[in-house]
């Protein structure tokens, strides 16, 4: 579990973690509701740097605008796009029941929980393993990305260099 | 005899002092002069960002937190830039892989007083988002150098960017091209070096690019274009374009060529000796990317030449009448 704070938001925790071979998406998509972290689709994620980035442009929009979602979790998949289409982004980043791997992140204002990493395995039936950009690039659908980051010119920005040459 | 360009404040000084008959025994001498003037006038800003820029300074610390330490390095008419090791975002973990020593650019547009604080807001909102936007495209063209976005507040009117160049060898000042240039006509180091017609040349491309993809910078001068010094080659220099803060997409010739014009009267009034030369191989530069493109890019580099010779003519603005 990757642990941080963003520098400019010291009030805020940032826990993430990436888990693999899940079994039991049926169960969360039913109880996505509840859930109170955001769970990413890997599928579309080749870089830390692209969770973190929506991480930070989820609390800038929080702290000195407003979100446009209902919460600071959901508002996470709709930053990692500039798409400002909420479904589309749900759809693109969210959970579906057939999926294997996934980012969990949760956001925490003014608070500190020991558990959470208990509390993720404790959700997710699945491997945890860790959350850096070789294991997402091997995890991710290239295919994908190619076909999405042609209509979607921003998440190139944010990938790392080699990565982004890879689409020019 | 040195050619001096009347139009800069400190030659015009000369000038009169020349015409008062005030002996300058040599050449040498009036060049250390300028030369003293020029170090005046860099303290003179110096000193001007900082005054001018305390209260402004505060409010980004404000902004930033204790927490990402700021330098000031450059201050415009409309945004102030800062320098920091700090990332927005990317966890120490991660980070450290990178690159350790790694600096970041902020630039910040600071809250106009003049202005309705409504429309202020939404004018630096609209100026950021559309800076932030050129630069994600212009990121994406290929051979084309632009910095990287790393993060955007377009309320608060802040952009991340990454670092680009270094401090020139000898204290000759922040690698851009006209201290590069400086530094090649100074120490007795000979103007007309390979490197700086190569480096002279990969700047006309990168230009070439630019307008090719019809994209304009809106006010390219010399020190609009950093030099990055190739890790493997200590003369082989990669120009980068910055701050597009007035760049936009056009396809019209006109601002094309006044794109071409504003560089080069930059040229000829900092490096009024060499820039026949100079402003020849950049053009030749920006010609060889057109003529890439076949017999569509060398008709349009004949159109876009020909209204570069006539802005040239007339200068920047289109109607001097009324």
């Amino acid at each position: 579990m990757l642990v941080s704070k963003l520098p400019q938001f010291p009030d805020f925790t940032i826990s993430a973690s990436l888990f693999s071979n899940i079994e039991n998406g049926e169960d969360l998509v039913k109880d996505i509701a509840n859930i109170p972290y955001s769970l990413i689709d890997t599928t579309l994620i080749c870089s830390v740097e692209q969770i973190y980035s929506a991480i930070y442009r989820v609390l800038v929009e929080y702290k000195f605008n407003r979100i446009k979602t209902k919460s600071i979790n959901s508002e996470l998949l709709l930053c990692l796009s500039q798409n400002s289409n909420i479904t589309q982004n749900f759809k693109k980043f969210g959970i579906n029941a057939n999926t294997k791997n996934l980012v969990i992140v949760s956001i925490l204002e003014n608070q500190i929980n020991n558990d959470l990493n208990k509390e993720f395995n404790a959700l997710l039936k699945g491997e945890e393993i860790e959350l850096n950009n070789e294991n997402l690039q091997k995890i991710c659908d290239m295919k994908a990305i190619r076909k999405i980051l042609t209509s979607n010119l921003m998440m190139i920005q944010i990938l790392p260099r080699p990565l982004s040459m890879l689409f020019s | 005899m040195m050619f001096l360009n009347p139009a800069l404040p400190g030659n015009r000084w000369a000038l009169q002092m020349k015409e008062k008959k005030i002996s300058i025994r040599s050449n040498k001498l009036l060049i250390k002069l300028l030369r003293t003037l020029k170090e005046a006038q860099a303290i003179i800003t110096n000193i001007t960002i900082s005054k001018m820029s305390v209260e402004l300074v505060e409010l980004v610390n404000q902004y930033l937190t204790p927490n990402v330490p700021i330098s000031p390095i450059a201050q415009g008419a409309e945004a102030i830039v800062f320098t920091t090791h700090v990332h927005p975002y990317l966890p120490n973990e991660i980070t450290k892989d990178i690159d350790t020593n790694k600096k970041y650019i902020i630039k910040f547009r600071p809250p106009k007083k003049y202005r309705h604080p409504v429309i202020d807001k939404s004018l630096t909102k609209h100026r950021t988002l559309s800076e932030a936007r050129i630069l994600s495209k212009l990121f994406q063209i290929e051979g084309l150098k632009v910095p990287r976005l790393i993060a955007m507040d377009a309320v608060n009117g802040y952009l991340w960017m990454e670092f680009l160049g270094e401090d020139l060898p000898n204290n000759k000042g922040f690698s851009n091209l006209k201290n590069f240039l400086w530094m090649y006509s100074s120490d007795g180091r000979d103007p007309y070096d390979k490197v700086v017609k190569e480096t002279l040349f990969k700047v006309g491309e990168q230009i070439g690019l630019l307008h090719w993809n019809d994209y304009c910078h809106g006010d390219l001068t010399s020190s609009n274009i950093v030099l990055v010094r190739d890790s493997n080659d200590i003369d082989n220099w990669i120009p980068h374009l910055i701050d597009f803060g007035l760049g936009s997409t056009s396809n019209m010739v006109e601002d094309k060529g006044v794109d071409l014009y504003v560089l080069e009267r930059a040229i000829i009034s900092t490096h009024s000796s060499y820039s026949d030369k100079y402003n020849e191989w950049l053009v030749k530069g920006f010609s060889s990317v057109y003529e890439k493109q076949g017999k569509n890019g060398s008709k349009k580099l004949g159109e876009l030449l020909g209204r570069f010779e006539e802005v040239r003519l007339r200068g920047r603005k289109r109607s001097m009448l009324g």
